[in-house]
């Protein structure tokens, strides 16, 4: 093997470690067609990747003093003399993480071995019941939960009077330390969804974990969420809580308000509360409040509303409206539990309206002056919206045009009626070219909302066929003015489609149904002059709802 | 250790002036610290650490301490002569083992705790050493970042600030190397 061939290893190996196993398959065949001898050096070096990691090869601390230097790597070395250097078949390689009571060890299991990770009470404070029972208790529970989101536990024991149990070892970091990381809002929706249900899951279980914040949720390398750290979790059919009552020491910025007064009983909505939190700080980099002190926090928790996350960063309006509701200081106010918060970030992540938002229509009608929330999918290619409003213009003020010249006489039959049916059949035709390469030809491909958009406008094609088979001067003898007939409806229909799109997201739509109304009546008092303000009017209207939404998607697409 | 963190310091000083001499004398004292650690009888603190390894660890307190000591391009020098001479350690007691283990009766030193360690995960530490050596010629800076890992400890985040790059390429670097010294391991075999 020569320098420049393994630079070339190299580079392609960095790229494909990081992607997924079919992703990695796919790429290295594509590649033993024009370089075998380097796709097979590159799925041999995969391949040794995989057991070396797996046989955790050279993963042995050396002999030496470790990671002195600093404290803020996730890794603590093994510098503290009371923790053991063995513990049964397990040998103790370094400190994960240390809490007020426990300690959380990487290990290597000598039996299976692999890496685990173990969680043992400090030495010191074996002797405390209270804090032994409450250990117990934690064993307890993670024993009784096995979902895929929810880091396993292996095995449980005793070393020396210190009770301890172990789990999987994920390997990767802790969301506290790689926020940043979810900084796509699908693939953060997809985490919070995975760890709502998981924790939907440990509900139905009678399990409420009460700490859920970014520290407790582990991220493995390919990017799957683990619950972790059941260390205050309580059953929900015992009226024993054994928690301590000084559990406020754990990250108030974190904590649901009834946490903190314990005036109520405390029901699966302190979780969703916390899914909040972490979403929050996902979308924020921060905890939800953040104090000058330590009371100070609590003192927000408990009366402020947090600062909507766009205040501060760009972020997808749907993900801070579900953020939001999670963190509501009443438990009543927010999602029911987890399943539905899940449920609502899959609408989200298929692009549909979200149905658990309590938006009233009052609130709907106060969005109309303030900034708009838009929703992401409305967005059509502007190239379309610019050919529809082309079109519409061009066609409404040609019929005016020809109606007012005929009237004055300029135009001998059939001519007018000529030139009336051919700017119909072109504008038409024109139409549904345009929206069938825009909607209808990749219909099944486009979210839900974007289908609904497609069915409406198809309607509205329709409806005006049909209108021009009523309304249209099909002999010579019916004047062309017969056609001033049809604005009327038209107007009553676009009307109707602006409030429909309104539901759709842009609630100033609503707004551009009201004038059409109104412009039905005023069509049938000035008949001669309604295709033209038909036309000023709707290119106006519809023009100024759709680059609004085309420009906060394409902006929200960028962020 | 028993040279003292301003011995260290100065020689790391002459280094970064581009002394070459200093390089190899820090290797040395290094060399023979260590060595003297390894070779050592093993002493068992009441609750099973090493002896070896609290002595060390004393030492690398004291050097933190001292301002010189703190600089990135200081500790890589500092780790890298540790490293070095680990590596020669390891290696020289896994011959000696395996010639006594022949010849019988042996004392044990705290090395060969290690050295055991490795025997019972399979790896043969002269193997890995040619294959380092392979490595180091075809990519220096990957032959390092195992060297800082493997034999000096340090974790990921901090050989990065030692060398000056990013954590993502010293990730790289390390599975890369890492896979490839395995499979050479283990073709060997």
């Amino acid at each position: 093997m020569d320098l420049a061939e393994y630079e070339q290893i190299c580079l392609q190996f960095a790229r494909l470690a990081r992607s997924n196993p079919t992703e990695r398959a796919r790429q290295i065949d594509r590649m033993r067609v024009h370089n075998p001898s380097l796709a097979s050096q590159l799925s041999d070096l995969l391949h040794y990747d995989q057991s070396a990691e797996n046989s955790g090869f050279l993963e042995y601390a050396s002999p030496l003093p470790t990671g002195l230097y600093r404290d803020d790597s996730r890794e603590h070395r093994l510098d503290d003399y009371s923790i053991p250097h063995r513990v049964g078949h397990y040998q103790i390689l370094a400190v994960l993480g240390r809490g007020g009571m426990g300690v959380v060890l990487k290990a290597w299991d000598d039996r299976a071995k692999r890496h685990v990770a173990i969680k043992m009470i400090l030495p010191s404070l074996v002797s405390a019941p209270q804090l032994l029972q409450r250990f117990r208790v934690e064993i307890q529970i993670v024993a009784r939960l096995e979902h895929r989101n929810i880091v396993p536990i292996y095995a449980t024991g005793e070393h020396d009077g210190a009770p301890y149990f172990v789990m999987k070892h994920v390997e990767g970091s802790n969301l506290q330390e790689n926020l940043d990381e979810l900084d796509s809002p699908w693939r953060l929706a997809e985490a919070v969804r995975d760890l709502a249900l998981a924790v939907s899951y440990s509900h139905d279980r009678g399990v409420i974990h009460r700490d859920l914040k970014p520290a407790n949720v582990l991220m493995d390398r390919d990017g799957t969420p683990f619950l972790a750290d059941f260390g205050i979790a309580k059953w929900t059919d015992t009226e024993v809580d054994l928690t301590a009552p000084d559990i406020v020491l754990g990250s108030p910025g974190y904590m649901a308000p009834e946490l903190i007064s314990r005036r109520e009983a405390l029901g699966p909505q302190v979780d969703v509360y916390g899914l909040g939190a972490i979403l929050y700080a996902a979308l924020t980099g921060r905890a939800p409040f953040v104090g000058n002190d330590y009371v100070d926090t609590l003192e927000q928790v408990k009366h402020r509303a947090p600062t909507p996350p766009s205040e501060t960063h760009e972020v997808a309006p749907e993900l801070e409206v579900i953020c939001l509701r999670c963190l509501a200081k009443s438990p009543a106010d927010r999602y029911p539990n987890a399943n539905s918060l899940a449920a609502d970030l899959n609408r989200f992540l298929r692009g549909e309206p979200l149905l658990e938002s309590k938006q009233q229509v009052w609130q709907l009608l106060g969005n109309l002056f303030r900034e708009q929330q838009l929703s992401l999918p409305e967005a059509r290619s502007i190239g379309a919206v610019a050919w529809t409003l082309a079109i519409n213009l061009l066609l409404h003020s040609f019929l005016f045009s020809i109606i007012s010249v005929n009237a004055w006489g300029w135009l001998n039959p059939p001519w007018g009626h000529v030139g009336l049916w051919l700017s119909f059949a072109t504008g038409l035709i024109g139409l549904f070219v345009v929206n069938y390469r825009d909607h209808w030809r990749d219909y099944w491909r486009l979210s839900l909302p974007e289908r609904q958009s497609g069915m409406i406008t198809l309607g509205v094609n329709i409806a005006s066929l049909f209108m021009l088979l009523i309304y249209g001067p099909w002999t010579v003898e019916t004047p062309l003015t017969h056609i001033h007939q049809m604005y009327p409806p038209l107007a009553l229909i676009a009307g109707v489609v602006a409030f429909a799109h309104g539901a759709l997201g842009s609630s100033r739509s609503l707004l551009i149904g009201a004038v059409f109304f109104p412009l039905a009546v005023l069509f049938s008092v000035v008949p001669h002059l309604s295709p033209l303000i038909y036309a000023i009017v709707s290119t106006l209207a519809i023009g100024g709802m759709y680059l609004e939404i085309v420009g906060s998607s394409t902006s929200l697409s960028r962020s | 250790m028993n040279f003292l963190p301003s011995e260290i310091t100065q020689l790391l000083r002459r280094i970064g002036d581009g002394e070459d001499a200093a390089e190899a004398e820090l290797y040395d004292r290094t060399y023979e610290e260590l060595k003297r650690i390894a070779q050592g009888e093993i002493r068992w603190e009441p609750n099973g650490t090493l002896q070896a390894t609290a002595l060390v660890h004393d030492a690398f307190m004291r050097l933190r301490q001292d301002d010189g000591f703190c600089s990135a391009p200081n500790r890589r020098y500092f780790f890298a002569s540790v490293a070095n001479a680990m590596r020669r350690i390891l290696v020289d007691a896994a011959r000696a083992r395996r010639s006594k283990k022949r010849g019988g009766n042996w004392q044990q030193r705290s090395i060969d705790h290690v050295v055991a360690f490795y025997e019972d995960r399979d790896v043969d530490l002269e193997a890995l050493d040619e294959a380092l050596e392979e490595l180091e010629k075809l990519h220096p800076q990957q032959a390092q970042v195992v060297k800082l890992r493997w034999l000096t400890g340090r974790t990921i985040k901090e050989v990065a600030e030692m060398l000056d790059v990013s954590t993502w390429k010293v990730e790289d670097d390390w599975r890369i190397a890492r896979a490839f010294l395995y499979k050479r391991l283990c073709e060997d075999k």
